[in-house]
């Protein structure tokens, strides 16, 4: 019995697998890149790369959306992300522009803080009301997708100027415009960073007992981490109406379960505590190679379910096993 | 007293949703409102054209074929694609992109086009099908679509899930010079060739063709489809205006029968049990006209003239046993209307020009028992909820009318003859 305990441990040290987390991700980002290449040789040329960006930046953005409400713990996962793009875009479009809020320096800070306001929402129930954040956010998840449809029962075709511009590109077509608002999600996060939240929010994720017993405001930090997504969600409400150049309530809600795929993939531990945006950001580059290459191998929608669904299992098998042996370095580490 | 009941109704059961689809067509010629309409009743079950507006020229086009655009719900626009010419001489590659596959239209539709790109190929028209399908969600049927691009398809055939969220991609599409047609599901894109069946004429017809066969007198009922779906309220608002004219037929209301035998039958047992008045005639928008009958057997109540704006095989089975003289059906079936969109797309790439940004046809209402001994298959029965094929002689935009479609028309090879 005890040998056949230790001969696979034995064998998974000769695996050499790679320390981070972060490197499984990049090896397979770099594999699937090449795949697409393979199968659509013009996949990153300079005509289509301006179409292609604006279809991942949404769901990069979605991935970003969700790493603060996981990060800050206690259960954290904000369900309510994908409907959010979909109200975002509809308020951009039905509530902003009927208004003559249709400049960029106006519409998109109001979108911004729309996102962030309804995070804060999340985050007050969540953190002060102290309710389970999946069924909070499962109830503000069905709320924003009723409203949407309230809001807007069928698709309108006009989106504001900004969006046909940011699905524009400079330098022929190699710098797509869409991208700024990922540069905006990214800077975002670093400002939070620099600013000490992203720690705090670490430490409250990894341990919310020893975190308060440092002084750390533990309700006020988890509050902060929704706002932050849901800002971050405002943003990919942004990209997600320079995608589709119109309003439509039915296309937001996808997106949520893919964000949270994303932050697994990306080797986010999604018990909180541990982990940025760099692995999310990969991870939702990864399923969007992985849906391209389906899509271009004219595989069925069906199938690429099952795919979606496999490769996320497979990701937190892998990782959760990294992560443990992480934790076992640093307690090891301590404890010498 | 009756008129203004129903106007005041329809304005409640329209609701925004078409008043939004019309008011995109602010045209000449339209229809004084119900009440100056056949005040006298004389126009009852007649046609009138009422132009869908945009730039579109439609006197390019013979009487018959203009008449298929008569109050389509989106303006109609010249194309941009009428000095196109494909960069390839072909064969060409053909991308299917489908929302969804649940249906039997849905699946007719792609076993059809996978023929017509087979009997094409025979002929060094086409080469590959590429077919893609969504099932139903957006994000992924725009990526889809991006992937078909990228692979260099020469055209794409699409059924968007949505009038607006595509547009972008259809762009790029236009700008990678893939011409881009929708079936069935019209896009605002002005970079789309939409071939699109016409729903407001179509409801139009058959409740005209129930009107005039009642004598332009008498109680009828509207089942409608899914309320909020656009094929459902176009095909109510043709209902409504061809009952505008008819100042005897007198609307006793409306049911959703969602496009549902069962549903149907359900709901129109409740509305009979609270209507206990004669009901002489009820159209319903296809696949409901089982449920219809049904529930009048089951409350004891004679059968009343039937409209059918969409048959399935077992309702043409049904009419045929029981009401072989009193009904009036139109159909748009998916053989007919995939070999429009395929034609349309080879033409396109020909260099063949298409005149306008919307290829729309009615299809042509059906009556009388004969029509429906040459329709009916002996193979088919009563619980079939397929979909029925057209009408001998009663195609959807037959190969032969398309030409008028272009500037510069050259004929293609037959497609197969449908099953």
């Amino acid at each position: 019995m005890t040998a056949a305990v230790a001969v696979p441990r034995r064998r998974a040290v000769g695996l050499r697998m790679p320390r981070s987390p972060l490197a499984v991700v990049v090896v397979v980002t770099a594999c699937l890149l090449v795949a697409n290449l393979v199968v659509t040789p013009g996949f990153l040329a300079p005509d289509r790369l301006p179409g292609t960006a604006e279809l991942f930046v949404p769901l990069a953005l979605a991935a970003m959306a969700s790493v603060p409400s996981i990060l800050s713990g206690g259960g954290g996962l904000d369900l309510s992300v994908g409907p959010l793009l979909g109200i975002v875009n509809i308020v951009a479009v039905a509530i902003l522009m009927p208004a003559g809020l249709v400049a960029a320096e106006v519409s998109i800070p109001l979108c911004v803080l729309l996102g962030a306001a309804v995070g804060a929402i999340n985050g007050a129930v969540v953190a002060f009301v102290r309710l389970q954040p999946i069924v909070v956010t499962l109830g503000t998840y069905l709320v924003l997708d009723g409203l949407a449809l309230v809001l807007m029962p069928q698709p309108v075709g006009t989106a504001p100027p900004w969006a046909a511009w940011l699905s524009g590109s400079w330098l022929g077509g190699f710098a797509p415009r869409s991208l700024l608002l990922l540069v905006a999600g990214c800077l975002l996060w670093v400002l939070a960073r620099r600013l000490g939240f992203v720690t705090l929010v670490r430490a409250v994720g990894s341990d919310a007992r020893a975190a308060f017993t440092s002084g750390v405001r533990v309700g006020l930090v988890r509050f902060g981490a929704y706002a932050l997504g849901g800002a971050l969600a405002g943003l990919a409400g942004l990209a997600l109406t320079v995608l589709i150049n119109s309003g439509d309530a039915t296309v937001g809600p996808q997106y949520t379960l893919a964000a949270v795929a994303a932050v697994a993939l990306g080797g986010n531990a999604l018990s909180g505590g541990r982990g940025g945006i760099a692995g999310p950001l990969l991870g939702a580059l990864t399923l969007f190679l992985i849906q391209s290459l389906l899509s271009a191998l004219a595989v069925s929608s069906l199938w690429i379910q099952v795919v979606h669904g496999s490769v996320l299992l497979a990701a937190v098998c892998i990782n959760s096993s990294i992560g443990a042996r992480v934790g076992r370095r640093a307690a090891a580490i301590q404890g010498g | 007293m009756s008129l203004t009941t129903w106007s005041r109704r329809g304005a409640g059961a329209l609701g925004v949703s078409v008043f939004l689809l019309l008011s995109g067509c602010a045209a000449a010629e339209v229809e004084p409102g119900g009440q100056a309409a056949g005040a006298d009743g004389s126009n009852c079950g007649q046609m009138s054209f009422t132009a869908p507006g945009g730039s579109a020229d439609l006197s390019q086009l013979p009487d018959k074929l203009r008449e298929g655009y008569s109050g389509y719900f989106a303006p109609v626009n010249t194309s941009e694609y009428q000095n196109f010419r494909s960069s390839s001489d072909g064969p060409f590659t053909i991308g299917y992109s489908d929302s969804f596959s649940g249906n039997s239209w849905r699946a007719g539709a792609l076993a059809r086009l996978q023929q017509d790109v087979a009997t094409y190929k025979q002929a060094g028209l086409t080469d590959n099908l590429v077919a893609m399908n969504s099932n139903l969600d957006n994000t992924l049927q725009i990526q889809q679509i991006s992937a078909m691009i990228n692979e260099g398809v020469d055209a794409i055939i699409a059924i968007p899930n949505s009038p607006t969220a595509f547009n972008d991609v259809i762009e790029q599409a236009h700008r990678a010079g893939i011409p881009f047609i929708t079936l069935a599901s019209h896009v605002t894109s002005p970079y789309a060739i939409n071939v699109d069946s016409n729903y407001v004429l179509t409801g139009e017809m058959v409740a005209g063709g129930v009107a005039k066969a009642l004598g332009g007198q008498g109680n009828a009922i509207i089942v409608d489809g899914i309320n909020g779906a656009p094929a459902s309220a176009a095909l109510h608002a043709g209902y409504e205006a061809a009952f505008a004219k008819c100042p005897g037929i007198n609307v006793l209301g409306s049911v959703e029968g969602q496009w549902s035998e069962a549903t149907t039958k359900t709901a129109m047992l409740q509305f009979l049990s609270t209507h206990p008045t004669q009901v002489d005639g009820v159209v319903n928008g296809g696949g409901e006209t089982l449920g219809v009958m049904q529930a009048m057997e089951q409350v004891g109540r004679p059968l009343p003239f039937i409209g059918d704006s969409n048959p399935d095989k077992g309702s043409l089975v049904a009419l045929q046993k029981s009401l072989a003289d009193r009904y009036a059906a139109a159909s748009f079936p998916p053989d007919q209307a995939i070999d429009a969109a395929f034609t349309v797309a080879i033409a396109t790439l020909q260099g063949q020009g298409p005149r306008f940004d919307a290829v729309v046809g009615g299809p042509p209402l059906v009556t009388g028992a004969d029509a429906l001994g040459s329709w009916v298959q002996p193979d088919w029965s009563e619980s079939s909820s397929d979909q029925a094929p057209a009408s001998p002689g009663a195609e959807f935009l037959p190969a032969a009318d398309l030409g008028a479609f272009f500037t510069s028309p050259q004929p293609l090879p037959p497609l197969q003859a449908a099953p």
